[in-house]
């Protein structure tokens, strides 16, 4: 997977893009200074003219001084591979005197994010033909070139802006990689914004700064939403269908809580999706369920947060100045928990942490402060008053940087929750792609909720969304190298589905999908691998899966919620806990095992059925017993002595007859696994009372699976499936005699 | 079992105080009671009413209330966290506002003198859910929640303004 790879060094088989002046890069030399100051004086006033020739007999032509294009904004690289999208914080107004970038990858059809890295204390120097941004990098990952040196060629406001030359440094002075970024856009970051009210609601449009008395220094002007991001930096573009959405979606009660938010949102915001986008709704809705506040960022709950922000209309409606001042507030404020702001006084609750400004916060004139909790150091007055005329309608400091330079995860919406951090698996893993063209769909499926200790299985389906068809690989399965699974469990910890045996896959096994089979499925147990039982505890799991294609393509699956229900009764207890012991997480994953050393975990699931037959998980001790003794079943001893341990057929029949019994209504195994556990029944079923009892089972799965309103391409497949098992019982037969 | 004695106080400056400046109150809760009693101090939100337990400040004059605090921007409030809750020993007393104050009685600057009385209650009538974060929320402290008594106190105090000061 690209993710191994690291974009920040040279890949073996790529020259370096830029020599380095050995030793220049991270020698102990005086720089030429590194603040807010120096970098603006720099890059706003334009450079000193040359002094004329001493000698000079003409008089000298008047000097034409041209200002120089400022150099801050957003740039781009381009081609194969890893491409970088960077931004240059110097100059211009309020710089933060930084550079960051993220990184993306593509492979096949997909472009997927790889990782972000900022550079919070750069040496910047600035001469009349260049601006140079050095320092050494933070990153999300550990990278191999951590020094970053960015260099942008000065040019008049006439001229094109120039493109910046990014080189990656291996300390103390190995070239890494070198990216050409062309400029983008004088924005650091681009958003879609799309606004919907709900019927009788007006919504904002703008207000003039000017209106009533505001700090010395900041202009009167007519500020918007997008008014107030720009000026931070941010362009926020109005986008998607604006609608009006009926006060009913509100429910009974015609007020608006969070559930009722989110739906509205999934209804009628045009742009949404369940991925990371730079894309939010606006819902200028009537009011909040018991009232009392003016807004909420509401989508706080699910997978992927932060893409839906509401403003309660009835608590912030008004024509004069004041209202109208609040009122933009609101929004901005809103917004600003969209983009993962948090309260002035809670940056200290963030996970990791984030400083508090003054007075624990409440002194930030900040969008994200309240009003009314403005309170700076005493003995300066706080409150409302002291508020407006103190505040200059803009973020503080530490969240334009979080705005401008925060890691794309915590930024962008539908990433990281509200509040969080960065996960702590690959970065790239749990993403769906910013950009899919595979053709290709990866569904997860499987039961709702799960009883305490049941064998968590997910059903994998791939399936083409392109009407000429597409060629796959069949390795649908998570134990082979081309499957991933994601699973976050309740603690919000996400961790990898490692099997235990993993598959070596050397067949080509391609397969097209088109009309005809539209899709190809498996199933997989994953409640148990290398790092033992994934689902232990109760509570709500998330899990998300990745298909590696032939082409390269990551096509990601949506993601699918689990929940593992607390046990109910003392059986449950009891039986949950005779299902999750090591040795038993083992036979289940391997469908049954009468190895030696699984003999205490066989003992366990034979309490099981002996004293629990009754119990609905019972089904998993008859189904990995039940295929385990319908095969032969050969043991290396510890003193290398190959022992075979024959079949069961009649035991096979007794346990796999029971699976089918339980798993042919809406209970037992899922369709997948029954599938397989009827198959192997017939071989059993042949083997204890010859080839037509085998084949009578084959046809009473055929029966099975008409009777579960499947699809038509799914049934015509396993109706092959049966005559292929027949024709195979029947060689088996012939080759016995 | 019998309802814990907790003795919510207000107190202000001893004098009368200068209008046109802020009025230092100090917040106190005292367990009078003879068994220990746990409870939280302000948290993000008891103030504006958008989380328990509830703080709620307001300042009267001639029985019309002139400060209160305002209207909270939206309901996301922060964590609650085992820190947050304060187990009294008999007699023991805590300011629940870890020395910040309240910002409605910090910052509400009584214009003329005269006499103002100030007032809080404090609520803990709610279910623990109630109590919760909207983010970053361990649910885990749902079951110390539950160790909480479900009081609902007023305390008031009455300020003198004299003259304002040069």
């Amino acid at each position: 997977m690209p993710a191994l790879s690291d974009p920040t060094v040279v890949e073996s088989s790529a020259p370096a893009a830029t020599e380095l002046e050995a030793g220049a890069l991270l020698d102990e030399a005086p720089h030429n200074g590194n603040g807010q100051a120096r970098a603006e004086a720099a890059l706003e006033a334009p450079p000193a003219p040359e002094a004329p020739p001493e000698a000079a007999e003409a008089p000298p032509a008047p000097i034409v001084i041209l200002r120089k294009r400022l150099v801050r904004g957003r740039y781009r690289s381009a081609g194969a591979g890893f491409q970088l999208e960077l931004r240059v914080d110097v100059g211009g107004s309020r710089p933060m005197n930084r550079v960051s970038g993220d990184f993306f990858s593509t492979t096949g059809s997909t472009t997927s994010y790889f990782g972000s890295f900022v550079v919070n204390a750069p040496t910047i120097t600035t001469t009349a033909a260049e601006v140079k941004i050095e320092g050494m990098g933070t990153f999300t990952w550990t990278a191999g070139a951590p020094f970053i040196r960015v260099t942008i060629p000065r040019v008049s406001i006439l001229s094109p802006a120039a493109p910046a030359t990014v080189q990656f440094v291996t300390p103390p002075s190995t070239p890494g990689a070198s990216y050409l970024c062309t400029f983008a856009s004088p924005y650091f970051r681009t958003v879609e914004l799309e606004q919907d009210s709900v019927a009788g609601t007006v919504p904002f449009i703008s207000y003039d700064t000017g209106s009533l008395p505001q700090p010395p220094g900041s202009a009167p002007r007519a500020l918007s939403v997008p008014g107030a991001y720009a000026e931070a930096g941010i362009e926020m573009q109005v986008a998607g269908t604006a609608n009006v959405v009926p006060v009913a979606a509100a429910g009974a009660n015609a007020t608006w809580n969070d559930a009722e938010l989110h739906a509205a949102m999934v209804n009628h915001f045009s742009l949404h999706a369940d991925r990371p986008q730079w894309k939010v709704w606006m819902l200028v809705a009537t009011s909040y369920d018991g009232g009392g506040v003016r807004g909420i960022m509401f989508d706080y709950g699910d997978a992927f947060q932060r893409q839906g922000a509401a403003v309660f209309y009835d608590a912030i409606q008004g024509a004069d100045d004041a209202t109208q001042r609040a009122a933009l507030r609101t929004y901005v404020h809103e917004l600003g928990h969209a983009f993962n702001l948090l309260h002035s006084w809670q940056k200290n609750l963030a996970d990791p942490p984030a400083p508090l400004g003054p007075n624990g916060g409440l002194g930030d004139l900040s969008w994200m402060n309240y009003a009314w909790k403005y309170q700076p150091a005493p003995p300066a007055p706080g409150g409302e008053a002291a508020y407006w005329s103190g505040f200059a309608f803009q973020f503080t400091d530490n969240e334009l940087v979080h705005l401008r330079h925060g890691f794309y995860k915590n930024v962008i919406m539908g990433a990281n929750p509200f509040g969080k951090g960065a996960a702590e698996i690959d970065p790239e893993l749990f993403d769906a792609p910013v950009l899919d063209q595979s053709g290709l769909e990866l569904e997860l499926r499987s039961k709702a909720s799960l009883g305490y200790g049941e064998p968590a299985v997910i059903e994998l389906k791939l399936s083409t969304t392109d009407l000429r068809g597409r060629d796959v690989h069949g390795h649908l399965h998570p134990n082979d190298d081309l499957v991933s699974v994601a699973i976050q469990q309740p603690s919000g910890r996400t961790v990898l589905y490692r099997p235990m045996l993993r598959r070596c896959i050397d067949e080509e096994r391609r397969l097209r999908l088109d009309a005809d089979r539209p899709a190809i499925y498996s199933s997989a147990y994953i409640g148990f691998g290398r790092d033992g039982f994934t689902f232990a505890q109760p509570g709500l799991y998330r899990v998300r899966a990745q298909y590696v294609a032939p082409d390269g393509s990551r096509v990601v699956s949506g993601v699918l919620e689990l929940r593992v229900q607390a046990p109910a009764t003392p059986e449950d207890q009891r039986v949950g806990e005779l299902l999750m012991g090591e040795q038993q997480g083992q036979i289940l994953a391997l469908l049954g095992s009468r190895a030696g050393v699984f003999d205490a975990g066989n003992r366990e699931l034979d309490v099981l059925l002996a004293e629990h037959g009754e119990h609905p998980l019972a089904v998993y001790a008859r189904l990995a017993k039940g295929i385990d003794a319908e095969r032969d079943f050969k043991e290396l001893t510890p003193e290398a002595e190959l022992v075979v341990h024959g079949a069961k057929p009649e035991e096979s029949v007794a346990l796999l007859s029971e699976v089918e019994r339980e798993s042919a209504g809406d209970g037992g195994v899922d369709n997948i696994t029954l599938n397989y556990a009827m198959r192997r029944l017939a071989h059993a079923q042949a083997r204890a009372d010859g080839p037509d009892a085998g084949a009578k089972v084959l046809d009473r799965m055929v029966e099975v699976f008409e009777g579960k309103q499947l699809t038509e391409p799914v049934l015509r497949r396993i109706r092959g499936q049966a005559e292929a098992t027949k024709a195979q019982i029947a060689a088996a037969a012939e080759a016995d005699g | 079992m019998a309802q814990p004695a907790v003795v919510l106080t207000l107190e202000g400056p001893g004098g009368p105080s200068p209008a046109g400046r802020p009025v230092p109150i100090a917040v106190s809760v005292r367990n009078a009671g003879s068994e220990p009693v746990w409870l939280p101090g302000v948290l993000d939100g008891s103030e504006d009413g958008t989380r328990y337990p509830l703080y709620r400040p307001r300042v009267l004059r001639d029985g019309e209330v002139v400060a209160a605090p305002g209207t909270a921007e939206d309901p996301l409030v922060g964590p609650v966290r085992d820190s947050d809750l304060r187990r009294l020993e008999p007699g023991e007393s805590f300011d629940p506002t870890g020395g910040r104050g309240l910002s409605t009685f910090n910052n509400y600057v009584p214009p003329e003198p005269g006499a103002y009385v100030y007032a809080l209650t404090l609520s803990t009538e709610a279910e623990p859910e109630r109590f919760l974060g909207r983010f970053n929320q361990d649910r885990a402290i749902v079951e110390p929640l539950k160790r909480i008594p479900r009081l609902e106190l007023t305390a008031t105090t009455q300020v003198e303004m004299g003259p304002p000061t040069r």
